[in-house]
């Protein structure tokens, strides 16, 4: 019943038709048709590249600085330096639901010396057999537990003019209290190997194993802090959340909270994805728009027959539509195309690499399929001003020719 | 009375802005009439032509297309009307010119019945008819004139309209093509159908059984032709 009075106020509307006259009016002007689906292509294939880079920085980045870096949630005393009992504490807080790993560090103001040169650098000791460590080996080889080791920073390797398997003399400040290290000379001078260059984040830095720097601050289960570690980046404070409960005397904080510079960054890539997002919708509609008007313009006298013919206002729109759905269906297509062999190739050839900070992008199948998905209805809603346009041209003065 | 005429058009009037283009007309066409309308340039025969085929709408009047009044009809209505009881042949640009002809005369009747295989079996035959068979699969846009106006006649009348409305549709056409379309739109009044026709050309009006004389939107002059008075008349 419903149906019977929709199709009385509607009329009927032969898709079949509309589908025929729309292909056939494609293949009338195969240059326009080209450039139609060119643009939707274009669209399709240079945004959705474009996105996957953005997105794979922003996962490269967050890699760097959480899996490579300093974890999801990091964990530090409230006052003083050091948190005793690091061990323990930290396998507690590795059953906790949600949490891949937890690991100590502790961290000591040091300076590097090497062939009559000096850097001063933050020295943090992990733990080399843990699964996460706040850097990522760009040269040589891993820490090992060896107490003469140690992994550089690129940077500072660069400024000592060192390289893998080259020594240095490593200084480092063992006490907090600088009263001390005038009284007693409280800092530790060791002479070490580079064992290998770490990149990136850490490469201001310099790492050895923490049982030994720990041991020579005075306690071998100390540490400054301990780095929580979970795949589910986002879900970082609600871990924080559930870590603070178990640890309230602990300053219990997420990344996203911890490091305003990665949250900056992070919410800018993602800025940047929408608006290249949007950017290729506008791509994509704007032609399509413009093209299709174009084309209604130059079929008035079409439409003007067709009306004659007895075709209603919604047949015409439907037949402009059905042309708008085609180009956003083959433009979607070869855009598509375009745009995941360009991704496999950024994916080999990667547009950003350095010091082991590779960028490259990444794309779900799923948002493959979105963007195309919203591509084709961007071009079917870019086609529906012309097509209603066509659908409301008068008849009557275009067959006579006087308009 | 009224369900009896192909066309009962009762004291139209068209204005445009302040000017009266069509200045209280009536005309009634019974069916397998022909009847052609002339009159200098722009004294309103095509306005009156696109009223009559629901393409314009009069400001006043009253008009029945085979007992079917278009002004009560909706916007759907209105372009079924059309399509089952009208047939269009304009002077040129007659043809969409992607479609071949069998296309063109088969898009009619594929819209009414929804079978396209149907309607280009059956555009074929009328092309056969009108000695088109062998142009049939052409493309619109590679026809001659000639050629293709005899499409836009077959088209008019591949869905047996009660009226025909031609507009001119030998205007630019030689004399070779003129009789050849003339011929072809005998076949429009053989068929049963009205047929009202738009013209500058005195012996395509003098094929019509009735001639009308059109100015400043009034029909000044109506002849009937006698009956039977030449074999070669459109009916």
């Amino acid at each position: 019943m419903a149906r019977a009075r929709i199709r009385a106020y509607t009329g009927t509307v032969r898709i079949g038709i509309a589908l025929f006259l729309a292909r056939r009016s494609l293949g009338e002007s195969l240059l326009s048709t080209a450039l139609m689906i060119v643009a939707v292509a274009v669209g399709i294939g240079f945004q959705v590249p474009s996105t996957a880079n953005l997105r794979g920085y922003r996962a490269e980045l967050l890699a760097q600085s959480l899996d490579a870096g300093f974890g999801d949630v990091r964990v530090r005393p409230k006052r003083g330096l050091y948190l005793h009992g690091a061990d323990a504490l930290a396998a507690r807080l590795s059953h906790l639901s949600g949490v891949a790993a937890a690991t100590p560090v502790i961290g000591a103001v040091a300076s590097t010396m090497a062939n009559g040169r000096s850097s001063g650098v933050t020295v943090l000791g992990v733990d080399p057999q843990s699964a996460y460590h706040p850097y990522r080996v760009v040269a040589g080889n891993p820490l090992d537990d060896s107490n003469d080791t140690v992994l550089l920073g690129v940077s500072v390797a660069d400024r000592l003019g060192v390289a893998v398997g080259d020594r240095i003399e490593l200084r480092v400040l063992l006490s907090s209290y600088p009263r001390l290290v005038l009284d007693d000379g409280g800092y530790g001078v060791y002479t070490m190997t580079i064992r290998g260059l770490v990149g990136f984040g850490a490469s201001d830095g310099a790492f050895v194993g923490r049982s030994f720097l720990a041991g020579e601050v005075g306690d071998e289960q100390l540490a400054s802090a301990i780095l929580i570690h979970t795949p589910h980046h986002e879900a970082a404070a609600a871990l924080a959340a559930a870590v603070s409960r178990v640890v309230p005397s602990l300053l219990v904080r997420p990344w996203i909270d911890d490091s305003r510079y990665l949250r900056s960054s992070v919410r800018a890539v993602e800025t940047l994805a929408s608006a290249s997002w949007l950017m290729g919708v506008l791509a994509v509609g704007i032609p399509v728009l413009a093209l299709l008007y174009i084309s209604t313009l130059h079929r008035r006298r079409q439409i003007g027959l067709l009306t004659a013919m007895g075709f209603s206002r919604l047949d015409l729109f439907a037949s402009f539509l059905a042309q708008a759905l085609i180009l956003g269906l083959a433009g979607a297509v070869a855009g598509g195309v375009v745009a995941v062999a360009l991704v496999r190739y950024l994916i080999w050839h990667p547009i950003f690499d350095w010091q082991a900070f590779v960028i490259r992008p990444v794309l779900p199948w799923s948002d493959l399929a979105r963007t195309i998905g919203v591509v084709i209805l961007t071009a079917v809603v870019a086609g529906t001003y012309p097509a209603w346009r066509a659908a409301r041209l008068d008849p009557s003065p275009i067959l006579r020719g006087i308009e | 009375m009224t369900s009896a005429l192909a066309l009962d058009a009762r004291d139209l009037v068209r204005r445009y802005d302040d000017r009266i283009v069509i200045d209280h007309v009536s005309l009634a066409i019974v069916p397998g009439e022909s009847v052609s309308l002339m009159g200098t340039s722009g004294c309103g025969k095509t306005t009156l032509l696109h009223i009559l085929g629901t393409l314009d709408h009069p400001n006043e009047g009253r008009l029945f297309i085979g007992g079917q009044d278009p002004t009560t009809l909706s916007e759907q209505e209105h372009a079924r009307l059309r399509r089952e009881r009208l047939g269009f042949v304009f002077q040129q640009s007659n043809l969409l010119p992607s479609l071949s002809a069998r296309e063109n005369v088969a898009l009619p009747n594929w819209r009414v019945t929804g079978r396209r295989a149907e309607a280009l079996d059956r555009a074929g035959a009328l092309l056969a008819r009108f000695g088109l068979a062998a142009r049939a699969d052409a493309k619109a846009r590679v026809l001659s004139l000639g050629e293709a106006q005899r499409v836009a006649v077959a088209r008019a009348l591949i869905n047996t309209p009660h009226l025909v409305l031609a507009d001119e549709p030998t205007g630019s056409l030689d004399s070779t093509s003129t009789a050849a379309v003339l011929d072809a739109m005998t076949e429009i009044c053989r068929e049963g159908a009205a047929l009202l026709v738009v013209t500058h050309d005195p012996d395509v009006a003098a094929r019509c059984k009735r001639q009308l004389v059109m100015h400043d939107g009034r029909i000044i002059s109506s002849n009937l032709s006698g009956e039977g008075a030449d074999r070669r008349s459109l009916g």
